[in-house]
């Protein structure tokens, strides 16, 4: 009897879930027969099991909202708003009460004012009050209903006995690893290999499966959305409409909860503060039903919710007021801020521009929260606001909470891990722009002329340096921790760049605050996780005020002080060379199957697009080649170069090349003369062929339906010229060009000055008419370019 | 009398009593990575198959001097509040049933154990120490002299 409760509880749960937003769209279109059918289907089936398994008190309510809803599909009662109010009161207590069924906990008891409420709706039409009986065996129910089509089977397992399973394979997983070390120590046996080979590979299958098993769809947590919106609105006397999308997006089981907290808020925060009371929205000239558009995708290894309303965004100027009043800033500092660091201020604790506090939000404990809690799951969060026109708040959160990319480095003999996500970048301590300064027995390290706090790893831990040769570099590795400001950690070594399992560490361990969990690499031997804050922290730096100011200030050194910074690298022809920094917007390994040579240049197919590919001289089998993504501002392409050695700053005066075509000119890195490459030879050459479907450069040919040279030679000629083609004679008047044959029509077009006409001889002393042979293909396109020109 | 069953182990010299349906395991500790900066009563961390373990200096608790920590040392493996611990013993014999009721409660430990101990009891004539594994992970080590 126990295990039938425990069935029902979940599985009324899991209905529940399911139901939250057909409840929401039933009651905005309380006709649906669809969704009335399903919300009948809901109550039916509790009201079934409850006579089953004697639950008095959820019987009496389901059988109400059934008696009514039956009511309804006949058409009888007229589902009006007050309806579904009251459906949604008694269904709410299912879910109290089937909730309580599992803890035990005890509700108090007015059911009967809840389906008297119901059955009030009833009395008006009393011949459908069923009374007395109470009929559980489910015949009402029309059989079509009770067979949802294409569903995929799907089995009930505890969670506990899936985490054994994860960690069953992952246990398979090192045990592998050991085997396989052994092997190659031992074996030379090729069967062996290969049958351990294939144990191997089926193990690597198994944990992706298992992985699978932890994912779940975001519907989970999106489908309580819409109930949430719907009772705010209700409250607060607005009309909001949301729309959500991107529910089948996969997500960690352990994300779904994770994120539950913040995206209640900030969807409280939009119905509440962002959407406006219907009369101001008139007033505005806006539709007076508010939106909220949630969305989510996958992008890579990250997740991508968005959330935008169309309200009033958030007011800047307010915002600064209360945060010079909160003494978050003074007046000179706001001034002083970027806009976006101005928008960051929301996430001050105890700041919030909402003129009340509502039930709802505006207790000033929110973004920060909200903030804290997307970082402690390795999240950002990014808003984008347009004042009087609404706020687009964008999560990125990653993948899974229990894998992150990581890096593992040494401090004295000991390896610890960090997680990439907190790491700038790495530079070596005999690097040239590395400068080591001392400010009252604090360590400063200026990189490149920007100056950073800085401590070595050992001296944080406190334990020994480790038996490193003296004057041997070490590693300086530049940290962006979640609070706090930039500072730069000084360690042995960086050993290696992986994909780390974060476990949780025991309090005892992570009491200190300088560890974020702890991980099993495949070597087998446990490694603890740097917290990147923490280190912060243990170095004195303040935990609040990471502001933007730090890169504002740092994007003014930049430009100021220092010269252009420049990637020096190693060309496909194996010289040092040098590129504007400017001008890459990021460095790429792309697969060798990913270059192709067609229509005449090697190109790179990549993010769905088809990208021209310079110096690319070998060709590897397979692998992948390193590149750099070169950007003008609207198109791009791919360098290959052989590799990528470092940054530096452009001082002093660039020596002008002998090749200019080639070569901007020829610069100083770390004391060496390097040719600075220009940029412009690869987007010149790029940009000549592009094309340019402007309207006024419509090109129409005037010819007959079936002509064969125009349509097969002429547009395609013009086409790759990049003017746009047309046949279409309505196209005629809005041409900038008329192409044509016909030497009866030149007689007529003569007076048009957009008119070209075409002969098909190569001599032209006999027409009297101006004409271009139709195979001179250069010849014609001067020609329309001299016509267009003149029309300008 | 009821009886419970209970791992008797050698601990800072004396003999102590776990129950042993908190005893998952008694395993030898493989290689121990230390853990700076934290609690002094943490040994390090371990990894028993694919978990991740903290090892905890039991003696530490107790006698206030670190143990002398190696690969191979022994250890016994309890969940306590939802992490995992190895709790270093010098030694384990046997488990045995014992009834709480026999113990003798005008004996009480020793200051240094007051803490740890629940109970007092005794099996084959010798007093034995019930110990109170909660206390030993919740870090406020009472400074022994």
């Amino acid at each position: 009897m126990d295990d039938l409760i425990e069935d029902f509880i979940a599985e009324t749960r899991e209905t529940l879930e399911a139901l939250t937003s057909q409840l929401v769209e039933w009651e905005r279109r309380p006709h649906d027969r669809a969704l009335l059918d399903s919300v009948f289907r809901f109550v039916h089936t509790v009201k079934g099991s409850c006579g089953f398994l004697s639950l008095p008190r959820l019987l009496r309510l389901s059988h109400a909202a059934e008696d009514v809803l039956s009511a309804a599909r006949d058409g009888t009662v007229e589902v009006s708003a007050d309806l579904v109010t009251a459906v949604l009161a008694v269904i709410d207590r299912v879910a109290i009460l089937t909730e309580a069924l599992e803890t035990g906990a005890s509700v108090y008891d007015d059911d009967d004012i809840l389906a008297d409420a119901l059955r009030a709706f009833l009395r008006d039409n009393p011949a459908n009050m069923v009374t007395g009986h109470v009929d559980v065996s489910g015949d009402t129910l029309g059989h079509e209903d009770t067979i949802l089509p294409g569903k995929a089977r799907t089995v009930r397992v505890s969670l506990s006995l899936l985490d054994n399973l994860m960690s069953g394979v992952s246990d398979m997983v090192l045990a592998r690893n050991e085997v396989s070390r052994q092997l190659r120590r031992v074996s030379s046996n090729a069967d062996l290999d290969v049958s351990f080979g294939r144990l191997s590979s089926t193990v690597a299958e198994l944990r992706d499966a298992v992985g699978m098993m932890r994912m779940q769809h975001i519907d989970k947590l999106f489908s309580a959305l819409p109930r949430l919106v719907r009772d705010i609105a209700i409250e607060l006397g607005k009309e909001i409409e949301l729309r959500v999308d991107g529910s089948e997006v996969e997500v960690d089981r352990e994300m779904v909860e994770a994120l539950r907290d913040p995206l209640t808020h900030i969807l409280r925060n939009a119905a509440d503060h962002g959407i406006e009371s219907t009369d101001e929205r008139r007033a505005a000239g806006k539709d007076p039903v508010g939106h909220i558009h949630v969305s989510a995708r996958q992008s890579g290894n990250q997740i991508i919710i968005e959330i935008a309303d169309d309200g009033r965004g958030i007011n800047v100027d307010k915002l600064g007021i209360r945060a010079i009043a909160a003494n978050v800033t003074t007046v000179g500092g706001w001034q002083a801020m970027s806009p976006r660091a101005r928008l960051n201020t929301i996430f001050t604790p105890g700041l919030s521009t909402a003129d009340s506090v509502t039930s709802i939000s505006g207790r000033g404990v929110g973004m920060d929260v909200v903030r804290n809690n997307l970082q402690a799951i390795g999240g950002t969060i990014e808003l984008e606001n347009h004042e009087g026109h609404g706020l687009k708040i964008t999560l990125r959160l990653p993948l899974t909470l229990s894998i992150i990319a990581g890096l593992s480095v040494r401090a004295g003999a000991q390896i610890f891990g960090i997680a990439r996500s907190s790491v700038v970048e790495m530079v070596s301590t005999s690097n040239a722009n590395v400068k080591f300064e001392g400010l009252g027995g604090r360590k400063i390290v200026s990189i490149r002329n920007i100056r950073y706090p800085f401590k070595s790893l050992e001296d944080i831990l406190g334990i020994a340096q480790g038996a490193d040769i003296p004057g041997e570099s070490r590693t300086l590795i530049v940290m962006r921790p979640a609070v706090g400001a930039n500072f730069v950690l000084e360690v042995a070594a960086v050993i290696n760049n992986e994909e780390l399992v974060v476990k949780p560490g025991a309090p005892l361990v992570m009491g200190s605050g300088l560890f974020a969990g702890t991980s099993l690499p495949d070597n087998g031997r446990p490694m603890l996780l740097l917290d990147a804050s923490g280190l912060g922290t243990a170095m004195g730096l303040s935990a609040v005020n990471r502001d933007d100011r730090d890169i504002d200030s740092r994007a003014d050194i930049e430009s100021k002080s220092n010269g252009p910074s420049a990637l020096l690298f190693i060309a496909t022809d194996g010289r040092k060379q040098a590129i504007r920094l400017s001008a890459i917007e990021r460095m790429e390994d792309i697969e060798v199957a990913h270059i192709q040579y067609v229509g005449g240049r090697t190109r790179v197919s990549a993010d769905g697009g088809l990208y021209d590919l310079w110096e690319y001289e070998s060709a590897p089998d397979d692998g992948l080649v390193k590149m750099l993504r070169l950007s003008d501002g609207d198109s791009s392409c791919y360098l290959a170069v052989s590799d990528v050695l470092d940054i530096f700053s452009i001082a002093g005066d660039i020596m002008p090349s002998a090749e200019p075509e080639q070569h901007e000119g020829v610069v100083y890195a770390f004391g060496e003369a390097v040719e600075l490459r220009n940029m412009f030879g690869f987007f010149e050459r790029y940009d000549r062929r592009r094309r340019n479907r402007g309207s006024e450069a419509l090109c129409f040919i005037d010819c007959a339906e079936d002509s064969q040279w125009e349509r097969t030679i002429l547009a395609p000629l013009l086409t790759a010229s990049g003017y746009a083609v047309s046949f279409d004679e309505h196209d005629q008047s809005r041409a900038a060009i008329i192409l044509q044959r016909d030497v009866a029509k030149a007689r007529e077009r003569a007076t048009d000055p957009r008119t070209l006409h075409l002969r098909d001889s190569n001599h032209s002393l006999t027409d009297p008419i101006t004409s271009i042979y139709r195979y001179d293909g250069a010849g014609l396109i001067s020609a329309i370019e001299e016509k267009l020109a003149a029309r300008a | 009398m009821t009886y419970t069953l209970y791992l008797i182990a050698d601990l800072a010299g004396s003999r102590v009593a776990i129950e042993s349906s908190q005893v998952e395991s008694v395993v030898h500790v493989p290689d121990i990575v230390p853990v700076p900066k934290c609690d002094p009563s943490i040994a390090g961390i371990f990894a028993l198959r694919s978990r991740v373990l903290t090892l905890i200096d039991t003696q530490f608790h107790i006698t206030g001097k670190q143990q002398l920590v190696e690969k191979g040392s022994l250890a016994v493996v309890t969940e306590i509040a939802g992490h995992q611990y190895g709790l270093l013993v010098d030694k384990v014999h046997d488990v045995v049933p014992i009834a709480i009721a026999q113990a003798d409660s005008n004996i009480r430990p020793p200051a240094a154990w007051n803490r740890y101990v629940d109970h007092i009891a005794t099996h084959e004539g010798e007093l034995v120490m019930i110990l109170n594994t909660d206390t030993l992970v919740s870090g406020q080590t009472v400074p022994a002299t």
